[in-house]
């Protein structure tokens, strides 16, 4: 057969029945591993208020609403998905589906 | 009927052998098929209508480039450039067909232009960047791997450089037109209450044609013909260095079209689209028995790989598999169709 890329492999087939189990073998202990220890962080990004602790949660489970940050001079009017603020996050039905950050929008008091 | 009179054929051993090497050969479809069951049963909204209509849309949205990309394999190469493509030909797409009322519009006095037009564009796009791929693999013999790799570099720059033209400094690309995205988006038909979005009907239509082209036409039997023996292909009165050159020109065609439905189907556009889009390409592809030795494969085959894929991807989500982490599965799965792929070559030998 023509050169290509397995050309010159000096592997046994046998070696690889023993890879190709091994492989799925650690396939499934990767999901399982990573699945028990998994989780989808949310972070609240203050935008210069104060601290907002980030949520670890599994997939379908409800984002609670934290309590709202302060900052000085500012008033806070809610969190949103993006940074331009277009897109209000609706904490009656917001589920962890992966992991995000929220933003923190804030008016400056006059 | 073959199959069956020559099972009857086999000795004992030799139908032990067969078996054996069919357990082998599929093991990681079994796995896959597998741990799909076993997430349904943990989290039984993995295979709900709506969950579904995802799945079936992200295979859609992805099966284009999978098959632009099968070509290139198929004869030996690569494409690194493809996910970079998509993106500048989204970009470009999306600040053609903004609304015309958005105020952070690229173009602010371009007219709202016809898609169809931009499509072609797309398609002209992807297509000229393909054949200069493939022209500089057969005119200087080079290996496909430095060439695109070197087109995906230039590709990117390129993109970079368009969006700061314009009114655009750099920004995403987003507030599309509503007839564009409803184009793409929209959808006439549902399953349940969920509605599948026209793409996917899209999707079907390419992929019957790739079907055709593959299959039906001499210059899918030539494809296949310098894929599995480009000496041999040469010699029986093949153009070689044209059927490259059409190749991954066509490949880049399939990259222009994903990107126009990418355009829409993600909203908003950056330099950051089409990162990485190759590499889940690719998996599919060898997932689905595309090899990496050339001159194999089948479009079924890319269609399952794709879909396979996607399944599990969605699936790991619902176990609370980060995105990060879903990298750790999808090298082991890459890892493992490759050695399958390799001991189907040395059987074979």
């Amino acid at each position: 057969m023509k050169k290509n890329i397995y050309s010159g492999t000096k592997v046994s087939v046998r070696f690889l029945d023993v890879f190709i189990i091994v492989g799925l073998f650690a396939i499934a202990t990767a999901i399982i591993y990573l699945s028990v220890t998994g989780g989808f962080d949310i972070s609240f990004d203050s935008l210069g208020g104060s601290e907002v602790a980030p949520q670890r949660l599994r997939y379908g489970e409800t984002i609670e609403e934290p309590t709202p940050p302060t900052r000085e001079g500012y008033v806070f009017l809610g969190w949103y998905e993006d940074k331009n603020f277009t897109k209000e996050v609706d904490f009656s039905s917001a589920v962890a589906t992966s992991s995000r950050t929220v933003y923190a929008c804030w008016e400056e008091i006059e | 009927m073959t199959a069956i009179r020559k099972y009857r054929e086999m000795s004992r051993t030799q139908r032990k052998e067969w078996m054996r090497e069919l357990i082998i050969n599929n093991s990681l479809y079994v796995f896959l098929i597998a741990a799909v069951v076993v997430i349904q049963f943990i989290s039984p909204n993995f295979l709900s209508g709506p969950s579904i209509v995802n799945i079936i849309s992200l295979s859609a949205a992805n099966l284009p480039i999978a098959l632009g990309i099968a070509g290139a394999i198929i004869l030996t190469g690569t494409d690194l450039s493809a996910g970079r493509i998509v993106g500048l030909v989204a970009c470009v797409s999306a600040s053609l067909l903004q609304a015309s009322g958005y105020p952070a519009k690229m173009f602010p006095n371009l007219p709202t232009m016809n898609f169809l037009l931009v499509f072609l564009i797309a398609l002209a796009i992807g297509g000229i960047i393909g054949l200069i791929n493939g022209f500089c693999t057969a005119k200087f013999n080079l290996h496909p791997f430095i060439v695109t790799l070197s087109t995906q570099l230039i590709v990117y720059g390129g993109l970079l450089m368009y969006l700061n033209i314009g009114n655009n400094n750099g920004q995403s690309i987003s507030g599309l037109d509503p007839s564009y995205t409803s184009f793409i988006t929209g959808s006439f038909i549902s399953l349940g209450s969920t509605p599948i979005p026209n793409y996917v009907w899209y999707s079907l239509v390419i992929t019957a044609i790739m079907w055709f082209v593959w299959n039906k036409t001499t210059f899918g039997k030539n494809m296949f013909a310098v894929g599995s023996n480009q000496e041999a292909a040469n010699v029986s009165g093949v153009n070689v260095k044209r059927v490259i050159v059409l190749v991954f020109g066509l490949a880049g065609i399939m990259y222009g079209i994903t990107g126009f439905i990418e355009a829409a189907r993600i909203g908003s556009n950056s330099a950051a689209t089409g990162l990485n889009y190759e590499l889940d390409a690719i998996a599919a592809a060898v997932i689905g028995g595309v090899s990496f030795v050339g001159g194999i494969g089948k479009i079924r085959g890319v269609i399952l790989g794709v879909v396979l894929l996607r399944l599990i991807f969605v699936g790991l989500t619902f176990l609370s598999i980060d995105a990060n982490m879903q990298y750790i599965i999808k090298g082991l799965i890459i890892l493992v169709a490759c050695a399958i792929d390799m001991r189907k070559y040395l059987v074979r030998k």
